[in-house]
This record gives structure tokens, C-alpha cells and sequence, in this order.
């Protein structure tokens, strides 16, 4: 940083090194004033919501709803996709302790196959919406959809790069769908999903071809793309 | 940090801002008839002139309180004047975006108020 001439004004405090990353806080106080805009006197408290895993071959999909207290502080959530696996760990924990209620939504293969992604992913967030402890007045998802609740939902596109709840929910869901992930790897290790989450990998799709499908494969989803693989080889 | 590149730092902070709510700034800093507007800002058919407010040090949570009506007037004639210009109806708007800094820019906080006049 330059030198301060001496003319500088006295009122300002002496120049000292941030103590946090100033693009960091200037994005944390931009995606907390972006929720602010949604309060009003008749709606106090909001809660975001986004989901984890809805263009996956395999798992379920996480929904997640998080309400945060007024000056959150927490610095470094951002859109779970523009976030290191390594700094979502670190902040779910401080997402968990800081917030109001955390709720949880879960949609398992089943559902997805039998009602389709769309309307599974809709459903976990309605039940992510269902185990929080506070009631919101208001609901900021991500994306075009709206599910179905009491409570007025307010869709969001882009919402996990612009809202600050929403953030922490798409970190939220994405933590607690990587867990799962490492369990279910830790049953069927040859699909690896420790790396790939589920996803269509190549190593995933080459997995499914000489292994099969598990339960936890989404049988009604992307099964001719799994098809087409196997004619290739 | 001079008071003029905390200006500076209080008009990129809005910008990043109002990228979020959809709102794209297409001029800074202009100048009309002597009267300046911070951030030119457009959003469909809305013209919106921002006025930046920044505050930083011991008066944490207190820019909102420097804002000055008189001054917004002339925000507001300023814009008047550059919509008269332009060929395209639009709709003027006044917002200000009020940024307040701590003295160890620990803290920061951002609040829009929109149509202030």
C-alpha cells in the first residue's frame, strides 16, 4: 500500500495490514445486502435454498435451507461451485454454528426415478424447508423453479453467486452430498465416487459398463447416454 | 488510503453490488451542468443515478446518516438532463448505496436504498 501523505486527513484511522482478504469481505457485504433487499417490516427473516447432485448418475439429490442471523459474518461463502472442496469444508462447519436453523432435504434414487429429477429435486427442497426449526416469512431458491410451500418462495437464477443464504445453502447441500458420497464409495469403491460424486465421468460411465449399476444408479436417468457408452467400447 | 481512492473503492464495491440485483453500470463519474452523478446504472428500461456513499473508520454503521438530500437533488436535475438527451424513453431512478468500512476493514457493510428521491 502507498505511503499516506502528511496532509491526510487526522480522522482517519492509521493504514493497517486487512486482517481479511478485502475482495472476500467486499463480496461478503454485497451477497448479505442482496438478502437485506428481500426483509421488509412484514418479512423478517428469510431462508436460502439450493440443491447438490441433480445432474449426477448416481446418489441422491441434497436439498439444504439455511436462515442466517443479521450480520452473518461469514466471510468466504460464496457459490459452492466457485469454492474449493478444501474451503467448503472449512466453511460448513461455520455455516452450521452461525446460522438459525440449517434444515436438510434428501431425494434418493428412487424418487428421482419414479417422479422424475425435476420434481425430486423440488421435493427435497420442500423437506429441506420442512426440518428447519424457525419458520422463515420468506424463501430464496436457486434457479427458475419454485417448489411447493406455505411459505412465499421467490426463485433466483444464478441465486448461489448473488444471495448470500443461498450461498450457504449450495454449500450445505454440496458438503452433506459429498458425505454420502464417501459412504456409498466406501461400499462400491469401483465406481470411485470419492472423485467423481456420482457424476458422468468417463472412469464412472467405463465403471457402469463392466459393473453394472447399483441401486443408488438413477436407472431412469441418462441411460441411453450409458447405453451409447457401452456400444462405443 | 486518500479520500479519493476510497471514493474509488466505494464505486467499485456498489458496482459489484448492483451487478447482483441485475442493474449494469454504463457511465461513472459524469458530470452534468456541474452537478456529478457517481454511477449511471441501467436495468431494462430503467435509468437509475447512484450516489456512493463510503464511510470508514470509527463511525462504523453511520454512513447512512451522510447522506444529503440537497445533494440529491442535484443528482436527481443531473440525471434529468441526461435522459433529455437521449433519444430512448427511460425511466429515471435516484438510488444511493451507502458502504460502511471499519477502521481495520474487518467489517463492511453495503445497503441499497432505492428511488431515495
Amino acid at each position: 500500500m502507498a505511503k499516506r501523505p502528511e496532509s491526510q486527513r487526522s480522522e482517519l484511522p492509521p493504514e493497517s495490514s486487512p486482517s481479511i482478504r478485502p475482495r472476500a469481505l467486499e463480496l461478503y457485504a454485497c451477497l448479505d445486502a442482496f438478502d437485506r433487499g428481500y426483509l421488509t417490516e412484514g418479512a423478517e427473516s428469510l431462508a436460502g435454498v439450493d440443491e447438490a447432485g441433480r445432474g449426477a448418475l448416481a446418489g441422491p439429490v441434497v436439498a439444504a435451507a439455511v436462515i442466517l442471523p443479521r450480520d452473518s459474518g461469514l466471510v468466504g461463502v460464496n457459490d459452492s461451485k466457485r469454492v474449493s472442496e478444501a474451503q467448503r469444508e472449512a466453511l460448513f462447519p461455520e455455516i452450521v454454528r452461525t446460522a438459525l436453523s440449517v434444515g436438510i432435504g434428501i431425494g434418493n434414487p428412487r424418487l428421482i426415478d419414479s417422479r422424475n429429477i425435476l420434481n425430486a429435486t423440488l421435493t427435497a427442497m420442500a423437506r429441506a424447508i420442512s426440518n428447519l426449526r424457525v419458520l422463515p416469512s420468506i424463501v430464496l431458491v436457486d434457479g427458475r423453479d419454485r417448489m411447493e410451500s406455505r411459505i412465499p418462495v421467490i426463485p433466483i437464477v444464478g441465486g448461489d453467486g448473488r444471495s448470500l443464504s443461498i450461498a450457504a445453502a449450495s454449500i450445505v447441500a454440496k458438503v452433506t452430498r459429498d458425505r454420502l458420497m464417501r459412504r456409498l464409495h466406501a461400499r462400491y469403491p469401483v465406481y470411485n465416487f470419492l472423485e467423481n460424486k456420482g457424476y458422468g465421468t468417463r472412469e464412472h460411465l467405463d465403471a457402469i459398463s463392466r459393473h453394472g449399476m447399483i441401486p443408488d444408479h438413477r436407472k431412469s436417468y441418462r441411460l441411453k447416454t450409458v447405453e451409447k457408452t457401452e456400444r462405443l467400447f | 488510503m486518500n479520500t479519493r481512492e476510497l471514493g474509488g473503492l466505494g464505486e467499485r464495491i456498489a458496482e459489484s453490488f448492483l451487478a447482483l440485483k441485475g442493474l449494469v453500470v454504463v457511465r461513472r463519474n459524469i458530470v452534468y451542468a456541474g452537478r456529478e452523478i457517481d454511477l449511471l446504472a441501467r436495468k431494462g428500461t430503467l435509468l437509475v443515478a447512484v450516489e456512493v456513499k463510503l464511510r470508514r473508520g470509527e463511525s462504523f454503521g453511520r454512513a447512512v446518516e451522510a447522506i444529503d438530500q440537497r445533494k440529491l437533488a442535484r443528482v436527481r436535475q443531473a440525471l434529468e438532463g441526461v435522459l433529455a438527451g437521449m433519444s430512448q424513453p427511460l425511466a429515471p431512478r435516484v438510488d444511493v448505496v451507502v458502504i460502511d468500512v471499519d477502521a481495520d476493514m474487518s467489517r463492511m457493510t453495503v445497503e441499497h436504498i432505492e428511488a431515495v428521491c
